[in-house]
């Protein structure tokens, strides 16, 4: 099992992120967090038992991850954002292909001012799309939908 | 870093604009910093993102805002790049034509202005996407449809205005329009057509109102800031077919389009039914590397053992039909009939109740429901995927299809460029769509992607065919190519430009249409 394969395992992801990504970490420890992630990549299930782990809503990206955006994502968040008067912020994380992540990228950053991002992108394989590790931090103010 | 200025323009100039700006439409409204102005760049140009590259956004709220932003810009001579929402991705994003440009950004007046079931129209502003105005019909309860392009998250009024098309019976955007309102460069409103009746309630149903009708010309053009626009929606039909049909072989596509444009003539098939290729229908099902992972083009072995393997056709038909279920099964009758000429066709369909809903994304947007499933064609390539495109329009005549194929296919293949595209079919015309897919992180791809678009329009050109849309860095090019008389229709869109924007703020350059101020900075012709 060479290292990614080892980080990208549930049990790995689950105790010892902090270490490797902490970004994610400290975006999954927050409150508002909302998890989304394609259980058809090799990783996908691994991420989601971690994202189960730590008690976040975890989203299947499906085949559209803009109809998951605008009829989920976006909602969510921006419902966490005017329910929260004292002004907690929102985050994202996610695994899912090069593509989804483009397009939640550019949703993410035009939905609010975006105080921290960080990723990291693997190749794909033959048999594989590449993927995306992600985490996205709103700052604490209303979220646009688009 | 070095701070971005508007071209001719000193620092001190543009702190004072900038500042007036400020003031009007509130300081988080202006964006300056480097990471905001990032969001600006176009993420897919074929080259130097930089030379696309904004000095400021200003982003108004209401029309009397952007009035007072024009003041400004006509003050200071600062060219303005105006951007309902952004998402104009393959042709340029929302970074501006002139370097140095303020990013005019419109998406926050998103506002729904009104529905008329009855009448089937919707009024809205710059910033509501195909996606908003799905979800308040639905939420409504209003039996309309939208007809969404390929990317759902754009905006419906800078759809339209750059003439994008979906694939519904309403797939022609700018054949749907009804009703503009309009701030030209000086500050002026206007409201075009019936819109003229200032108590009137003709506005979003009868398009030309009395005298010369000027709709047209504010699409992909450079004349006004376009702040509200009516479209009309598609009466949500009591039931509808989606029909694929995959057809074995290349040269099939000859015969796919002489079938195809009768039944388009006399309205069998009243949608914008598009002819896939097979590459382009497979990448939705799985990735490149999976089929072939070695230098340049897939070989034709590959590709067949592609197609075969996940049962796509080299050209693969999709078209609806809508209306009660008799008309539609008469329809399909005619259409089956027409299309078993074709040897080895093979033919799918799905029937839906008017309120059910399919679940690929393309099919989706066969049933007026947006979706960014399109997107996915990133991942074809692997890497960070982006893609550039030729548009030519195409005759809907077998001859000409098969042509353009050809070309495009042996002239991307020159550049390592798979043939990844298809025909969306108008009614005397198609729409040719070919994305050069590129890893935007490897700079040889992001090259020789330039490279091709530049060989595509060259050969087009040779051959009488010419853009209906053409990114940023291929503007001039693309309107110098429509060369009858020494250039005459370039000509008399400047003198239009020069009579209406004489400062020259109102983006210069889009679709190659410079205004006197900014002549020399026309590029590559």
């Amino acid at each position: 099992m060479d290292r990614r394969t080892f980080m990208m395992t549930a049990a790995y992801l689950s105790t010892a992120a902090g270490s490797a990504w902490p970004w994610l970490a400290r975006a999954a420890a927050r409150s508002n967090t909302v998890a989304v992630v394609d259980s058809t990549l090799a990783y996908g299930a691994a991420f989601a038992g971690y994202a189960a782990h730590s008690q976040l809503p975890v989203f299947e990206t499906g085949d559209d991850i803009g109809a998951l955006w605008y009829t989920t994502l976006a909602p969510l968040l921006c419902a966490t954002q005017t329910s929260a008067p004292t002004l907690l912020s929102a985050s994202l994380i996610g695994l899912t292909r090069a593509s989804d992540y483009f397009v939640l990228n550019q949703l993410a950053k035009s939905a609010g001012h975006v105080i921290e991002h960080s990723h990291e992108q693997s190749m794909g394989s033959d048999t594989q799309h590449a993927h995306v590790a992600f985490a996205f931090a709103f700052a604490p103010h209303v979220l646009h939908k688009s | 870093m070095i701070r971005s200025l508007p071209p001719k323009v000193s620092a001190a100039q543009f702190d004072r604009a900038l500042a007036g700006w400020r003031s009007i439409v509130g300081e988080p409204q202006v964006v300056t910093s480097a990471d905001g102005l990032a969001a600006y760049l176009d993420p897919f140009a074929p080259g130097e993102r930089e030379a696309f590259s904004a000095s400021a956004a200003v982003l108004p709220g209401s029309v009397d805002e952007i009035r007072a932003v024009l003041r400004i810009a006509n003050q200071f001579r600062i060219p303005l790049w105006t951007v309902s929402t952004g998402r104009n991705f393959a042709y340029g994003g929302a970074a501006p034509r002139l370097a140095g440009s303020v990013v005019l950004d419109l998406h926050r007046m998103n506002r729904i202005i009104e529905v008329n079931e009855a009448m089937a129209y919707a009024l809205v502003e710059p910033g509501v996407s195909y996606f908003d105005l799905y979800a308040h019909l639905r939420d409504k309860g209003y039996k309309l449809w939208v007809d969404p392009p390929a990317a759902g998250w754009g905006s419906v009024v800078g759809n339209t205005l750059e003439r994008g098309f979906g694939y519904t019976a309403y797939g022609d955007h700018a054949a749907s329009q009804c009703g503009m309102e309009v701030v030209l460069a000086n500050g002026d409103v206007l409201r075009t057509g019936m819109g003229g009746i200032d108590i009137g309630t003709a506005w979003q149903l009868y398009q030309p109102g009395y005298g010369p009708s000027f709709d047209a010309m504010f699409m992909q053009s450079n004349y006004g800031i376009v702040t509200k626009l009516g479209v009309w929606l598609m009466p949500a039909p009591p039931a509808y077919l989606l029909g694929e049909i995959q057809f074995k072989h290349e040269a099939d596509l000859e015969a796919i389009v002489e079938i195809l444009r009768p039944l388009r003539l006399d309205e069998t098939i009243r949608n914008h039914a598009v002819i896939e290729g097979g590459l382009r229908r497979a990448a939705g099902l799985s990735a490149r590397a999976q089929w072939y992972d070695g230098p340049g083009v897939m070989p034709e072995s590959a590709v067949t053992a592609m197609l075969d393997k996940l049962n796509v056709g080299r050209w693969n038909l999709h078209f609806a039909l809508y209306g009660t279920p008799e008309s539609i099964d008469a329809r399909h009758a005619v259409v089956q009939r027409a299309f078993a000429r074709v040897p080895q066709a093979r033919f799918l369909t799905a029937r839906y109740a008017g309120d059910a809903q399919p679940t690929a994304g393309g099919d989706r947007n066969l049933a007026g429901i947006p979706a960014m499933s399109a997107f996915r064609m990133l991942d074809w390539r692997g890497g960070a995927g982006a893609h550039v495109d030729f548009a030519p329009v195409c005759p809907a005549t077998g001859r000409d299809a098969l042509r353009q194929y050809t070309m495009v296919k042996a002239r991307a293949a020159e550049y390592g460029f798979d043939y990844y595209g298809g025909f969306t079919a108008g009614v005397r015309h198609l729409h040719h769509i070919f994305a050069a897919i590129f890893d935007r992180d490897d700079a040889n791809q992001v090259e020789q992607a330039g490279a091709l678009l530049r060989s595509l329009m060259s050969d087009a050109r040779a051959a009488g065919y010419g853009e209906y849309r053409a990114h940023l860095a291929y503007m001039d090019f693309a309107a110098a190519q429509y060369s009858f008389n020494d250039g005459a229709l370039l000509r008399f869109s400047e003198t239009i430009k020069d009579a209406l924007d004489p400062n020259g703020i109102l983006a210069p350059g889009k679709q190659g249409i410079w205004p006197a101020a900014w002549r020399d900075r026309r590029g590559y012709t």
